[in-house]
């Protein structure tokens, strides 16, 4: 007897699976937390790795302009989908016209005409919207809290991202509302951060806005430095920074998007298109305050704001 | 069991017919066989399945039944405890919104640093409270005017004292009248479904919060509710449209279900549905089975589903058990069949077999059955009945036999009285005949003799006359010579005339009838003296006769009432004929031939039997079948009248009524063989009897 319903893709004549991944910076290897999310969740649905899933990591160290190379040797080693982070990334994979799973850090695809709608993405393409823009606000507001004498904020974002140029627009709407000034600093490459850092020495802002892509990320660790030199607080877009050394973040719960973006690959590999498959928004939005920087630092931070932390790194 | 059909004997010449006759029925046989075979077969079948599978029926329709009702009851209270976490999950969410609305709002708004700082605290109340419930999203906080005084959000900076006024919204409107108010579900950015929960404090002056519930956070509750291995459960709105389900594009797709027909028939009837729905088709345009149950205050209805190849795996799994055994049984039910069929038809095809070569004459026919039970006892009973016919046949062939013998000698017997009885008469009339003859020869031969003798008297007297007449010697030898010559004649007219005078006295004598007197008499006395008159008769007659007498005398053959001149007459008669031809053989058979004349009696009971035999020279056929005719001989001339074997046999047969019969055989023998009844019939002489 055989069943008509939806059955564990090993079932299905033992056909293998090629999951690739790719982001403009470093890969998500299978040994990375995004990548292990990946492959438990989908070999909770029945792709395992050397049974029938292979996975091919993949990542731009920074130079989006490699994306495109790296989307096409992907789509020549025949992969089924690829997850992929960051806009530039998505851009690239919805030229090359490949199943995309964009797992975060792409902005609102509406928005940035990634997609027609997020109920029906169409193309090749789903995955997790962020509502980064709208949350760049929240983030002022929050840095606000941490800090509430902070009067002027200091942007950091890449010139060249659509999606982040989204973001640096709608935090500016927001910092108006705040009664905020914001310095805008936007970047193209490594060496205008140099540029970025000098401006803000000689007009300190009272914190830091960092809009995480390629660019930002790689050279997160002088942004930290910075910040902790001059002892201003600064806020960052993912918990991974946070973790990493940034003061805080406020953003998408990073293996809730990984999950999520697994279980849409693995819905692509039994067969539905990718276009058919509606964007899903985070629910999850965990504060993560970094202690350990803020100490380092010898900022205060307000016990309402700590009690209200998801996540706080001591 | 063994089984054989065969012949005691081999098989005869008496059944031509049986061989071909037997190919022919085997043929028949065969198809007869194969109905019988066929329908023992079927029947046993037949009865072996039709209790199977009315079993296996009712069984199925049983099982399938209370199946279904279990599946059904079970689905039913996984909808019903489906529904239960549903509404424990929005009261939760309302019980964790009732911390908000503890403290009263200041009746008026006072935009000064009190004010302000007595909001901070409901701030940050509220902000843990998104914290603690992830599926609120924005949690505004209305005070008893209507105004919105604070608004958290996870996605946009808070509000506070944003101004909003909400006094005529029914969010607000509807709480105050109903502590809690419901709203309907509504999709974010077309997609995320929403609802607002808003929820009046206790105290009139405590306000309302107003919740906005990310209703995707259900799908966590759905997806963990387990319904069989491939069966869900999903949330529809009052509206039919799609709230929670495990697969989450369905939901952010904004799907509306109210095409279903099940969907519509729950909707219809305020969460529940009818039973005749249970089987319906799902989104997916599965077949399923599902049942509903609504889930209070919302409104909206669980749907639990179970894909029907899953619902009814067990029930198939049965029936393919079911089918198996019944394949199986069906197997084992044609083999049995075919065994019992074979064990009963083998014996019954034995029985006809047998029966047909016993029908077809084969008497000899044994069938061989060792089944042990009735059959065997038919064909022990077949073979006694065989044995039996075998028995009454043969009997009867005998007695055909016995009969036909019989039968055979009784013509046989017929045919020689007829033959005798008409020589008889033929003889009989012969013998008035030649009497009437004889008679009226006699006188004439008398003068003829007579007158001869006295002529011959004559003659002497004539020679003594011429004795004194002178006569020249001339005359008188031719005188002499004459009367010599008359004489001569005259001798042989009275020697002729005396032997036709013997003729025709014994032609009277054959006319004769009951000459002398009959009495009892010794029969070997009369053979004996019959012998020894013939021997020395024929001794007399020629002195250098020989002949070797043998008397192979009965001496119980007793006395015959007979007339003993009559029948010495017959043995003279008989014993000379025999001397008769066993000189005549000797004068041409070889050195060392010895004539031999048997005699013989013998006692027969009621009547005697004398054979008189002979070794001469026999008598051919030809002469057989005429020498009891009166004046047939073989003698030469003058030797035999040919009148003795015909008086014998007028003397033996008609006088007597006994028999005469010879047995001859040509150069070897001839044996004359009388009976003669001891008592004569008192009818007198009418031969042909035995």
């Amino acid at each position: 007897m055989s069943l008509l319903g939806p059955r564990p893709a090993v079932a299905e004549g033992g056909r293998t699976f090629h999951l690739g991944t790719l982001t403009p910076i470093t890969p998500i290897t299978d040994t990375s937390p995004g990548g292990k999310i990946l492959i438990k969740v989908l070999g909770e649905r029945g792709f395992k790795i050397g049974q029938n899933l292979t996975f091919e990591a993949r990542g731009a160290q920074g130079d989006v302009a490699k994306l495109p190379a790296l989307i096409a040797e992907l789509k020549t080693r025949n992969v089924d989908a690829v997850v992929i982070v960051g806009y530039p990334t998505a851009m690239a994979a919805k030229a090359a016209g490949i199943a995309t799973v964009a797992a975060s850090g792409i902005g609102d695809p509406v928005e940035t005409k990634l997609i027609e709608s997020l109920a029906h993405p169409g193309g090749q393409i789903t995955g997790i919207s962020d509502v980064a823009a709208t949350l760049s606000a929240k983030r002022l507001s929050l840095l606000k809290d941490m800090s509430p004498k902070l009067t002027k904020v200091a942007m950091l974002w890449n010139k060249d991202d659509l999606g982040m140029t989204t973001r640096y627009q709608a935090s500016a709407k927001a910092a108006q509302a705040l009664g905020l000034t914001v310095q805008a600093l936007g970047v193209r490459e490594p060496d205008d951060f140099d540029e970025a850092f000098s401006v803000m020495n000689g007009d300190p802002p009272d914190g830091i806005l960092m809009v995480a892509d390629a660019l930002t990320i790689l050279n997160r660790k002088r942004v930290f430095e910075f910040a902790a030199v001059r002892k201003m607080p600064a806020i960052y877009e993912n918990a991974d920074l946070a973790r990493d050394g940034g003061l805080m973040s406020y953003g998408a719960d990073v293996p809730e998007s990984f999950e999520r973006a697994a279980a849409l690959v693995a819905r692509i590999f039994n067969g539905a298109k990718p276009g058919d498959l509606p964007f899903e928004l985070p629910t999850r939005y965990p504060l993560v305050i970094n202690l350990k920087t803020a100490k380092a630092t010898g900022l205060e931070i307000p016990p309402t704001l700590l009690a209200l932390a998801d996540e706080v790194i001591e | 069991m063994s089984i054989s059909v065969h012949s005691d004997t081999p098989q005869t010449g008496t059944l031509p017919r049986t061989a071909g006759d037997g190919v022919l029925s085997e043929e028949m046989g065969a198809g007869i066989r194969t109905r019988l075979f066929t329908k023992y077969v079927a029947l046993f079948v037949s009865v072996v399945a039709v209790a199977l599978l009315a079993n296996g029926l009712f069984e199925v329709f049983f099982y399938y039944r209370e199946h279904k009702a279990a599946l059904i009851r079970v689905q039913h209270e996984q909808a019903e405890a489906a529904a239960a976490k549903i509404s424990q999950f929005v009261k939760e969410i309302e019980s964790q919104l009732g911390w908000t609305t503890q403290l009263p709002w200041p009746a008026v708004r006072q935009p000064d640093k009190t004010d302000q700082s007595s909001i901070e605290p409901r701030r940050f109340d509220a902000l843990r409270l998104l914290r603690q419930v992830p599926a609120i999203t924005e949690l505004a906080q209305v005070d008893a005017t209507g105004r919105e005084r604070l608004r958290v959000s996870r996605l946009a900076m808070d509000a506070i004292d944003s101004g909003i006024d909400l006094s005529d919204d029914p969010k607000f409107t509807q709480a105050v009248a109903h502590k809690i108010y419901y709203g309907p579900v509504y999709f974010r950015r077309e997609s995320e479904p929403y609802m607002t929960l808003a929820l009046a404090g206790a105290r009139k002056d405590a306000g309302v919060s107003i919740a906005e519930v990310n209703l995707k956070l259900i799908w966590d509750v759905v997806s963990q509710i387990k319904v069989g291995e491939h069966g869900h459960a999903y949330v529809v709105g009052p509206e039919g449209r799609l709230i929670a389900h495990p697969d989450i594009s369905l939901v952010l797709r904004n799907t509306d279900l109210s095409g279903l027909a099940q969907v519509r028939a729950a909707l219809a009837g305020g969460g529940a549905m009818p039973d005749a729905l249970q089987e319906a088709t799902n989104i997916q345009g599965q077949k399923v089975l599902t049942t509903s149950a609504p889930i209070s205050p919302l409104g909206w209805t669980m749907f639990v589903e179970l894909p029907v190849e899953e619902a009814y795996a067990a029930l198939y799994a049965s029936l393919e058990r079911l089918a198996i055994v019944l394949l199986g049984a069906s197997i084992f039910a044609v083999l049995a069949g075919i065994f019992l069929a074979r064990r009963m038809v083998g014996p019954i095809q034995a029985l006809r077999t047998g029966a047909m070569r016993i029908g077809g004459g084969d008497f000899a026919q044994r069938i061989s059955i060792k089944t042990g039970d009735e059959l065997e006892e038919l064909a022990n009973q077949f073979n006694h009945m065989g044995e039996r016919l075998q028995e009454s046949y043969a009997d009867l062939e005998h007695k055909v036999e016995q009969r036909t013998a019989e039968l055979r000698q009784s013509l046989d017997d017929l045919r020689a009285a007829q033959d005798r009885l008409v020589q008889t008469e033929k003889l009989a009339s012969l013998g008035q005949l030649t009497a009437g003859i004889a008679h009226e020869i006699k006188n004439p031969l008398n003068f003829v003799n007579n007158f001869s003798s006295v002529s011959t008297e004559l003659i002497d007297e004539l020679n003594e006359v011429l004795q004194t007449a002178t006569l020249d010697g001339k005359t008188k030898n031719e005188v002499d010579e004459l009367t010599g010559m008359l004489r001569g004649n005259l001798e042989k007219v009275v020697q002729h005339g005396k032997r036709a005078d013997s003729i025709v006295k014994n032609m009277l004598l054959h006319s004769r009838q009951g000459s002398g007197e009959h009495r009892a008499t010794e029969v070997n006395a009369i053979v004996e003296e019959s012998l020894n008159l013939a021997y020395h008769g024929a001794r007399a007659e020629r002195p250098s006769f020989n002949v070797t007498l043998e008397r192979d005398l009965d001496p119980t053959a007793g006395m015959a009432d007979i007339y003993p001149q009559e029948i010495t007459r017959v043995f003279l008669n008989l014993i000379s004929n025999g001397f008769y031809a066993a000189a005549k053989r000797k004068e041409s058979a070889a050195e060392g031939f010895e004539p031999t004349l048997r005699a013989a009696t013998k006692n027969l009971g009621g009547r005697v039997e004398i054979r008189i035999r002979d070794n001469g020279t026999g008598i051919p056929q030809e002469v057989r079948e005429k020498m009891f005719n009166p004046f047939f001989t073989t003698k030469p001339a003058g030797e035999g009248t040919g009148l003795g074997l015909s008086m014998s046999h007028d003397i033996v047969v008609k006088q007597h009524g006994g028999t005469i019969a010879v047995n001859t055989e040509p150069g070897a023998f001839t044996e004359f063989i009388i009976t003669l009844p001891r008592a004569m019939a008192a009818g007198g002489p009418s031969g042909g009897k035995t």
